[in-house]
C-alpha cells in the first residue's frame, strides 16, 4: 500500500518563486499569481478591498513600487500579476465626498457639473489621474471635456470607469473623478442620449400587463419547479 | 481654387461654452479670407492665469501640455503657428511659451515632470487671430473684401488687459492699442477714442464680488457712450461676459444703449457672412448699420 502510494506521487516541477514585500514584509510567492492570490497565499484573509475578482467591481485598488524605480505603479490586485521585487499595499477604501443631487432638476452642461463639484476647476492638467488609471481611460482629457461642456464626449470616454478610486487618490486637485463621471453619465443618459423607442414600448407593454400571466405562474410554482427550471436554464455558451 | 493656408487653432473652454458665437464667426471670417483654423485634436484648459510665483512651475503644466499637443499636431499640419481667440488663453499660452524659451531649466523640469509626453522643444509660435489678420492678411486686403460697409457706425474697441499686457506678450501698445480700431476703420466703421479701452473689466471678481464688476463695467461703457459709441467690440469672452453682466446689473441706465459684440461678428457682418451670425446679433447689426450688402 505504502509502496503504491509512493509510486503514484507525481514529482512536482519546482515552482518558480518571486519575492514581494507586503507593507514592507518580505514574502516568497509563486510566479504568475495575481496580487490578490499572492496575498492570500502568504496568509492574508481579505474581507474589505476585494470583490468580483474579475476586474469589474473596482474594489481592489493597489499601489506598488520597485526598488530603484521612482515610479509609483497602480493596478487592480485581481488583474495584476506579482513581479519580483514588488513593494505593494492594497487600498481597501477611498474616502470621497459624495454630494446628493436631484437628477430631475439638473441641466446637462458644464456649469451644472462645476456647481456640484467646484473642485473640478482646480485641474492643472498634470495628467497624474490618466497615468494611474488601470482601465486606461484618458481621465484628464475627460475632465477637460467636462470643463468645456462636452458632456457627451466625456460620458463616452469614461464608460469603462469601475470607480476603483485610484485617480482620486493621486489627484493633486483632490477631484473625485468617479463620482463626477457618474454624474456626467447620468446627465448623458437622461438628457443627451437618444431615447430608445423599443425600450419605451417594452416598458409600456410591461405596465399594461404583458408577461403578467407567465410571471404569476412562476411565482406560484414552488421550489421544486424553480429548481428544475434553474438547472435546465439556458446559459451563455 | 486657391489652397487655404492652415493654422493650428486652440479654442479654450469659454469659447466652447459662453463664447460660441465668437468662434463661429471667427472660423467663417478666416475661411472667407483664405485661411483655415484647424482645432487641435487634443487640448486642455490653457491654465487661465499665468503663474507669477518664481519658484513654482506647477501652473505652467496646463499651457505647456497644450504647446506639446500643438508640437505633435504641427508635424501633421506643416505649420508651427498656433492661434487663439480668447485674450486669456492667448496671454497664458504666449507668456508661458516665451518663459520656456528663455528658461531652459524650467523647461527641463516640466519635461521631466510630464514623462508621459514627448519633450516640448519651444518651436511653437503663439499668435493672436488679430495679429494674423493684420500681418498675414492685411487690413487693406480685408477692406477690399467688404461686401457691407459699416457705414461709419461708431465702434468703441475694448481691449481689456490680457491682449495687450504685459508689453512683452501683448499684441499692441499696452496703454493705447490701435490694432482693433484700425481693423474697424478698414471695414468702414468709425472707431471712437475713449479713455478706458484697456481698463480691467473686473475679471474673476464676477464670482466673488459682483459689485466690483458692475462698477468697472458701468465706468467703461459710460465712457464709450459719452463719446457716442453705438457698438462695443471685444476680443475676450470674459470681458464680454462681465460687460454684459455689468450692463444687466446697472439696469435701466444702460439697457439697450449700446450693442456688445465680438470684433469677429462685425467682420462677419461686413464680409456678408450672415449665416455665421446669431439671429439676434444680425438683427441688431442690421438695425444699427443697415441691411443691404
Amino acid at each position: 500500500m505504502r509502496m503504491s502510494q509512493a509510486k503514484t506521487t507525481v514529482k512536482q516541477p519546482k515552482m518558480k518563486m518571486v519575492t514581494i514585500y507586503v507593507m514592507g514584509k518580505k514574502y516568497e510567492v509563486p510566479e504568475g499569481l495575481t496580487i490578490l492570490k499572492a496575498l492570500e497565499y502568504v496568509g492574508y484573509r481579505l474581507i474589505r478591498g476585494v470583490g468580483c475578482r474579475a476586474g469589474f467591481c473596482g474594489a481592489c485598488a493597489t499601489v506598488y513600487r520597485f526598488k530603484d524605480d521612482y515610479k509609483l505603479y497602480t493596478g487592480l490586485a485581481c488583474q495584476t500579476t506579482v513581479k519580483d521585487g514588488m513593494y505593494l499595499v492594497m487600498i481597501p477604501f477611498v474616502p470621497a465626498k459624495k454630494p446628493v443631487y436631484d437628477i430631475e432638476k439638473l441641466k446637462p452642461d458644464a456649469s451644472t457639473v462645476i456647481s456640484i463639484f467646484p473642485e473640478l476647476t482646480r485641474c492643472v492638467a498634470c495628467n497624474t489621474c490618466t497615468k494611474s488609471c488601470p482601465q486606461e481611460i484618458q481621465v484628464m482629457d475627460a475632465v477637460q471635456e467636462i470643463l468645456r461642456g462636452n458632456l457627451e464626449k466625456a460620458a463616452h470616454m469614461v464608460f469603462d470607469c469601475i470607480a476603483c478610486g485610484i485617480c482620486s487618490m493621486r489627484c493633486p486637485a483632490e477631484i473625485v473623478h468617479y463620482h463626477v463621471f457618474q454624474l456626467v453619465r447620468r446627465l448623458y443618459g437622461k438628457y443627451i442620449a437618444k431615447k430608445s423607442k423599443h425600450l419605451e414600448d417594452k416598458l409600456k407593454a410591461l405596465e399594461e400587463g404583458a408577461f403578467k400571466e407567465e410571471l404569476d405562474k412562476l411565482v406560484t410554482a414552488g421550489p421544486s419547479v424553480w429548481k428544475r427550471l434553474y438547472e435546465s436554464r439556458e446559459i451563455e455558451k | 481654387m486657391k489652397k487655404m493656408r492652415k493654422i493650428m487653432y486652440y479654442p479654450g473652454c469659454t469659447i466652447k461654452t459662453y463664447g460660441q458665437r465668437y468662434e463661429k464667426t471667427a472660423i467663417a471670417v478666416a475661411k472667407a479670407l483664405g485661411f483655415e483654423l484647424i482645432e487641435l485634436p487634443r487640448w486642455n484648459c490653457c491654465g487661465v492665469v499665468y503663474g507669477l510665483s518664481e519658484d513654482s512651475v506647477f501652473h505652467h503644466i496646463a499651457p505647456t501640455r497644450n504647446l506639446i499637443r500643438a508640437q505633435e499636431f504641427s508635424r501633421e499640419l506643416g505649420t508651427n503657428d498656433l492661434t487663439t481667440l480668447c485674450s486669456m488663453c492667448y496671454h497664458v499660452l504666449k507668456r508661458v511659451n516665451d518663459y520656456l524659451r528663455s528658461n531652459p531649466e524650467a523647461l527641463e523640469k516640466l519635461n521631466k515632470f510630464m514623462d508621459d509626453e514627448e519633450d516640448y522643444e519651444g518651436g511653437i509660435n503663439v499668435v493672436h487671430y488679430l495679429t494674423i489678420l493684420r500681418d498675414d492678411i492685411g487690413f487693406d486686403k480685408i477692406s477690399e473684401k467688404v461686401r457691407r460697409r459699416l457705414n461709419g457706425a461708431k465702434v468703441a474697441c475694448y481691449y481689456g488687459c490680457m491682449l495687450v499686457k504685459p508689453r512683452e506678450t501683448g499684441i499692441d501698445d499696452p496703454e493705447d492699442p490701435l490694432i482693433m480700431d484700425e481693423l474697424m476703420e478698414s471695414l468702414g466703421a468709425e472707431a471712437i477714442d475713449y479713455p478706458f479701452k484697456t481698463e480691467c473689466c473686473g475679471a474673476y471678481h464676477i464670482v466673488s464680488d459682483k459689485e466690483i464688476v458692475k462698477k468697472r463695467a458701468v465706468k467703461i461703457i459710460k465712457a464709450a457712450l459719452d463719446r457716442g459709441a453705438e457698438i462695443i467690440a471685444t476680443t475676450c469672452p470674459l470681458c464680454h461676459y462681465n460687460l454684459e453682466k455689468g450692463m444687466e446689473m446697472a439696469g435701466k441706465e444702460l439697457r439697450r444703449k449700446v450693442l456688445l459684440v465680438y470684433f469677429t461678428e462685425l467682420l462677419a457682418f461686413a464680409l456678408g457672412l450672415d449665416d455665421s451670425l446669431e439671429k439676434n446679433v444680425l438683427k441688431e447689426l442690421k438695425r444699427l448699420i443697415g441691411g443691404e450688402k
